[in-house]
């Protein structure tokens, strides 16, 4: 994989010779007006539906290994 | 008898009583079940619910109640759309076995459209491929010969849709996904412009560049999936808020008089000479009906791939995040957080996903992001503006799709000439705008060849228009897939 990588690198870098100053950065197809929906509380999922693919859970939480080594 | 009818039939004929829905569902899993074990287009397939869906659109009708315009006809969806109650993976085995808890805003708009969902389609893993050789679960094949690729990542949809197994089908289109797979498999395929249509409920790849749009077999049917999906949704926050045109309106609409742009960087890309006589034939085709053709300059095409590979993995490095055992993805055993994640990702990505992630990464990382990242998207803007002037000049631009008809398993040796053959497709995406791929003729050893069209920002119309055009002149007709006969 690492020379499949060096080679597309490779490929890629003919953009380091194109002289892009001056030239906005483009961040989206559309220019647009981020919109934002009102902060109004919407009906969401049961918990039950929205904890159905969890592996494994204590009640209503969520069970993850424990981010500090030795901790609980 | 029903698997080649178009969706505007189909939708015509169960409303008029002639056949029902539950007959033509029947038909539709039959065809399915004796074809899909040489195809692999399907990934899951719902007979429950289709076979519910057709029952209730038949008492609907029989009740006298108003239908919606797709009544009763089968659909598939790419399996990186969101289906509730339906296992939905990506074509990853990260995702294996999740039944997502909500519906996606297409399998939603097709539903209340009283359309059958037939099941999931195949794809590359999280759209990330030209060839559906990805899926980590099975390939798909060409119905047009079994020992071709259909294409990708939305291979599994039009090879579906080319056999006839679902009248139509919704995939996405990240570099190329639709309209590569829907040319190399002789059927019509529409990216929108983005924004166009709604993105909750797709898993994202690339969310600047994704978009959902139909694969068909006819125009007019991708008109009418487009009319039904486009529109704005508050949910998705890159949603245009812009009145939906009426698509079907340009369906058989004259094209004497408008510009048709054939791009200079385009036309004198090496391709295949099968390829080159198509074009040429669209090209002919579309002078004879009075179209004026006309040279156009993209000066910054040579650098579309480049700035597609560098955009799209940073973009999907930054998505797939989320899957690490916790938030998302079928978590691996381990003691600790690291090695949860490390195994969980290790063992629930496939090769080409963890190649672009890390590309990803080493574009956006401290120190580089100036030289790859921003510069990408610096020439991402060149891109747009190329287009912008081309449209000075010309209403549609014509390229051929592919540079090639379909391509054999394992015939792209390294990644990069995988990537180097979506070199027609790619720019669309950057700039944001609405291509349709729609067959212009087969090569002599009988694989189908696309032409594709690109157009204006929310310019979808006039790509129905001349892709209708395209069509009735030197489309494929009544000629059907002969690698499944």
């Amino acid at each position: 994989m690492q020379d499949e990588l060096g080679a597309i690198l490779e490929h890629f870098a003919v953009i380091a010779q194109i002289d892009t100053s001056g030239i906005t950065a483009m961040t989206h197809a559309v220019p647009m007006d981020m919109t934002l929906r009102p902060d109004e509380p919407q009906p969401s999922l049961p918990v039950e539906e929205a904890l159905a693919a969890t592996p494994k859970r204590d009640g209503n939480l969520i069970v993850v290994p424990a981010i500090i080594p030795g901790a609980e | 008898m029903t698997e080649y009818w178009s969706i505007v039939d189909t939708a015509r004929r169960i409303a008029s009583g002639e056949i029902t829905a539950q007959q033509v569902t029947e038909a539709a899993l039959a065809r399915i079940e004796k074809l899909d074990g040489k195809l692999g287009a399907f990934l899951a397939i719902d007979s429950d619910g289709a076979r519910a869906a057709a029952v209730a659109i038949d008492h609907k009708r029989a009740a006298g109640q108003p239908l919606g315009r797709l009544a009763g006809v089968p659909l598939s969806l790419k399996d990186n759309l969101v289906t509730k109650g339906v296992a939905t993976t990506a074509g990853s085995k990260i995702l294996d076995g999740w039944v997502p808890p909500y519906e996606g805003d297409a399998a939603a708009k097709l539903r209340a459209a009283d359309a059958v969902i037939l099941g999931k389609t195949n794809l590359d893993e999280f759209g990330m491929g030209s060839s559906t050789e990805r899926s980590a679960f099975k390939p798909t094949r060409n119905p047009w010969n079994l020992d071709r690729v259909p294409g990708g990542s939305s291979g599994g949809s039009a090879a579906a849709v080319a056999a006839g197994l679902c009248a139509g089908s919704l995939g996405t289109d990240t570099g190329g996904s639709i309209r590569q797979p829907a040319a190399f498999c002789g059927v019509v395929g529409l990216k929108p412009t983005y924004g166009r249509v709604s993105r909750w409920g797709v898993i994202a790849f690339a969310s600047s560049l994704d978009q959902v749009g139909p694969l068909t077999r006819t125009v007019g049917d991708a008109a009418l999936l487009l009319q039904i999906i486009a529109g704005h949704d508050p949910r998705d926050a890159t949603s245009l808020d812009t009145p939906v045109r009426n698509y079907g309106a340009a369906v058989g609409e004259r094209v004497n008089g408008l510009r048709v742009g054939l791009p200079d960087e385009y036309v004198a890309h090496p391709i295949d000479a099968a390829a080159r006589t198509a074009l040429d034939n669209t090209i002919k085709a579309l002078r004879d009906q009075g179209a004026q053709i006309v040279d156009v300059a993209l000066p910054h095409t040579h650098l579309a791939l480049a700035a597609y590979y560098i955009v799209a993995p940073a973009e999907a490095s930054s998505n797939l995040a989320r899957y690490d055992g916790i938030r998302y993805g079928t978590r691996a055993d381990a003691q600790d957080l690291l090695s949860l994640y490390c195994r969980t990702r290790g063992a629930g990505f496939g090769p080409e996903v963890k190649r672009r992630i890390m590309l990803g990464t080493y574009a956006l990382r401290s120190g580089y992001y100036d030289a790859f990242y921003k510069k990408a998207q610096q020439i991402r803007t060149l891109i747009k503006r190329d287009f912008d002037d081309a449209f000075q000049r010309c209403d549609v631009l014509l390229t051929p799709t592919t540079p090639t008809p379909a391509f054999a398993f394992g015939a792209k040796a390294t990644p990069l000439d995988m990537y180097l053959g979506d070199v027609f497709t790619l720019a669309c995406n950057l700039a944001g705008l609405p291509g349709i791929s729609v067959p212009c003729g087969l090569s002599p050893d009988g694989l189908p060849l696309g032409a594709q069209l690109l157009g204006k920002p929310l310019d979808e119309a006039t790509l129905i228009r001349v892709a209708s055009a395209i069509e009735s002149s030197v489309g494929l007709g009544d000629k059907r897939p002969q690698g499944i006969a």
